[in-house]
């Protein structure tokens, strides 16, 4: 089945087949960066076109890359769409949800040239999902490599980088303080018209209102953002489209509630058929 | 013409600027060597070994001389201040070996902390069969068959050894790095392997210099062939599919052909940014005011002077640049910024 596996970073997913009539290819990276250790399952239904975008799916802080391949893998067999889903080991990647001392951008940067270079994916672009946490990077990365991402998806993310020059960075676009260590601020800013270019899809649960213990909770981020993720990505499409008017481009940004869903990706993908959403 | 025994061909260490001949084309000698031009092949021999105790080999290698070794290497002037001063002329009765990577001339001057040439005599200037001297303008790649687009970031410097290959390679990289498709070029110099080599290891989609473009050295050519060259390189990068030029102009702003190029209109007109690599803040302060006086301003300072945090934190306040580190250029989010910040962002995303 694996006709990948010459390349001694290829191994055979544990990942069960989606129920087709063909049967995908369905293969496991691990992929060693300076950054940290990733490991990817990668699935390519039969007749998928390297050329197209592939969908990278991004886990948040339960790291649970397990419902996000349940969730993803039929409908984007169904749909001839490649899936790839990294894993950032909690041993190597404390972080990484933010690009900063961490450095994920890079590691998805290098999956995404070894995907490239082993002729499974040639599409200069990425179609970008995000899961709470997935959705914090997912978003950051597409600040930095606007021209990487075909589209983006993110879905109930904590909080966001607002893309408002009138907020001070991270939450927003504006220099936190004269001589503020080097962070990439600056590139965001300079990219900031193409970020806004790129069309952006925004999930919440319309349950999705409690102050857990994994958001970020701060006076200023509730007070400009909101004091939940529905608020927050209320906030966040908002801003966006309004940024975007400001820079005479049109967005194309739709927030989808999911009826009836908390914070809980298991839940929106049954429940409101999230990933269904995405791949549409 | 005299001819000659094809082994002796065979045998010559053939030097890196000689990259694009086609060796087995060699086939005589012609023995008017005064006659030599800028480009003309010359064989010779091996006198004496000093400065340059090895030749660079098209295959990227350097090749130990000895006395008596055969060697085929472009007549060609020289610029390097912190070697040799030369013209491209071939004395008969011995010649210098100016540069490695293959320029024979007449040395006028050579920095004190530096040995003298090392000696050769020359044997003729290498001929084809019908007779004619083969010069490396013969394998150029094709004239421009139209102005390139593709967006040209240079890298330009306050002199030699200022950090410009350093700012060169990694701005490559991390652009490479960022899905760009990059062509690394470098404009003028002197033809060698050394930053050639450091351009491919960066994973660039193309790289190329003025040799391709059919000169050996720069140094003294008419400013419109230099141009010429520079717009066959871009066009080649063009065509190749490059979505982003970084290209190195060698030398200091002062130096002849990279001054004349910047008082060119036209070669400012094709650039869509600066990066400017210099030694310390008064050097950046000189610089950022020389590139002004052409209504240029650089996009970045890097070089010597981004490894220290004093000298950068100087460099920015007196010219209000920011300077940027290696580091930063081999970072893709950063290198993908200084690409937007010029303008290059617009282009579709092609497979790096």
């Amino acid at each position: 089945m694996n006709k990948l596996r010459a390349a001694d970073f290829l191994a055979e997913s544990t990942r069960p087949w989606p129920k087709a009539s063909v049967a995908p290819l369905i293969t496991s990276i691990v992929l060693k960066t300076p950054e940290g250790k990733l490991s990817v399952d990668v699935m390519v239904p039969e007749g998928a076109s390297p050329d197209r975008p592939p969908l990278f799916a991004l886990h948040g802080i339960s790291r649970d890359v397990g419902a996000l391949y349940d969730a993803f893998a039929r409908p984007a067999m169904l749909a001839g769409r490649i899936l790839v889903v990294p894993h950032f080991h909690q041993s190597d990647w404390k972080i990484f949800q933010r690009i900063g001392a961490a450095r994920p951008d890079k590691s998805l940067l290098a999956l995404k040239q070894v995907l490239g270079e082993s002729g499974i994916c040639t599409s200069p672009q990425i179609e970008l999902f995000g899961y709470s946490g997935g959705a914090q990077l997912a978003h950051r990365f597409a600040m930095l490599y606007p021209r990487h991402v075909s589209r983006l998806h993110l879905g109930a993310a904590g909080w966001y980088c607002l893309p408002d020059t009138t907020l001070a960075y991270p939450a927003g676009l504006r220099e936190a303080k004269p001589g503020a260590a080097p962070n990439f601020r600056t590139a965001k800013v300079a990219q900031l018209e193409q970020f806004l270019s790129i069309p952006l899809r925004v999930y919440v649960g319309t349950e999705d209102t409690e102050r857990d213990s994994a958001m970020r909770k701060a006076p200023e981020l509730d007070a400009v953002q909101g004091k939940h993720r529905l608020a927050r990505a209320t906030t966040y499409v908002a801003r966006f489209a309004a940024a975007a008017a400001r820079h005479q481009i049109t967005p194309d940004v739709s927030l989808t509630p999911l009826a009836g869903c908390g914070h809980d990706f298991a839940q929106c993908a049954a429940k409101a058929d999230l990933a269904h959403l995405v791949l549409s | 013409m005299s001819p000659i025994a094809t082994p002796m061909f065979q045998a010559a260490k053939w030097s890196f600027s000689t990259r694009r001949v086609d060796q087995t084309k060699a086939a005589g000698l012609d023995a008017d060597l005064t006659a030599a031009r800028p480009g003309d092949l010359i064989l010779g021999r091996i006198i004496s070994i000093s400065q340059h105790q090895r030749i660079q080999l098209p295959s990227g290698r350097p090749s130990s001389l000895y006395p008596g070794d055969l060697i085929v290497m472009p007549c060609g002037a020289r610029y390097a201040p912190d070697q040799f001063e030369g013209l491209a002329k071939i004395d008969p009765e011995g010649c210098d070996m100016l540069a490695g990577g293959g320029c024979l001339g007449q040395m006028l001057s050579r920095n004190e902390r530096i040995k003298p040439p090392t000696r050769v005599q020359p044997l003729g200037r290498v001929t084809d069969a019908g007779g004619a001297v083969i010069n490396v303008a013969d394998y150029a790649i094709s004239k421009a068959a139209g102005i390139a687009s593709v967006p040209v970031i240079a890298v330009l410097g306050t002199a030699m050894n200022s950090g410009k290959t350093t700012a060169t390679v990694a701005l490559s990289f991390g652009l490479t790095r960022a899905g760009w498709k990059v062509a690394t070029i470098k404009a003028t110099g002197t033809g060698a392997f050394g930053d050639y080599n450091d351009y491919v290891d960066t994973g660039a989609h193309m790289v190329a210099d003025f040799t391709d473009a059919g000169m050996v050295t720069t140094y003294l050519e008419p400013l419109s062939r230099i141009k010429a060259g520079i717009a066959d390189l871009l066009w080649q990068a063009e065509v190749g599919g490059a979505d982003v030029v970084v290209m190195e102009v060698a030398d200091g702003l002062f130096q002849r052909e990279t001054a004349g190029l910047v008082a060119d209109a036209a070669f400012r007109g094709g650039l869509a940014g600066i990066v400017f690599a210099c030694g310390d803040a008064l050097a950046a302060s000189g610089g950022v005011a020389e590139l002004a006086r052409h209504n240029l301003r650089p996009v970045a300072l890097t070089g010597i002077v981004s490894c220290s945090p004093m000298a950068t934190l100087e460099a920015q306040a007196a010219t209000g640049v920011e300077v940027m580190t290696r580091g930063q250029l081999l970072d893709p989010a950063e290198a993908n910024r200084i690409a937007t910040l010029v303008g290059a962002a617009n282009r579709p995303l092609v497979m790096a």
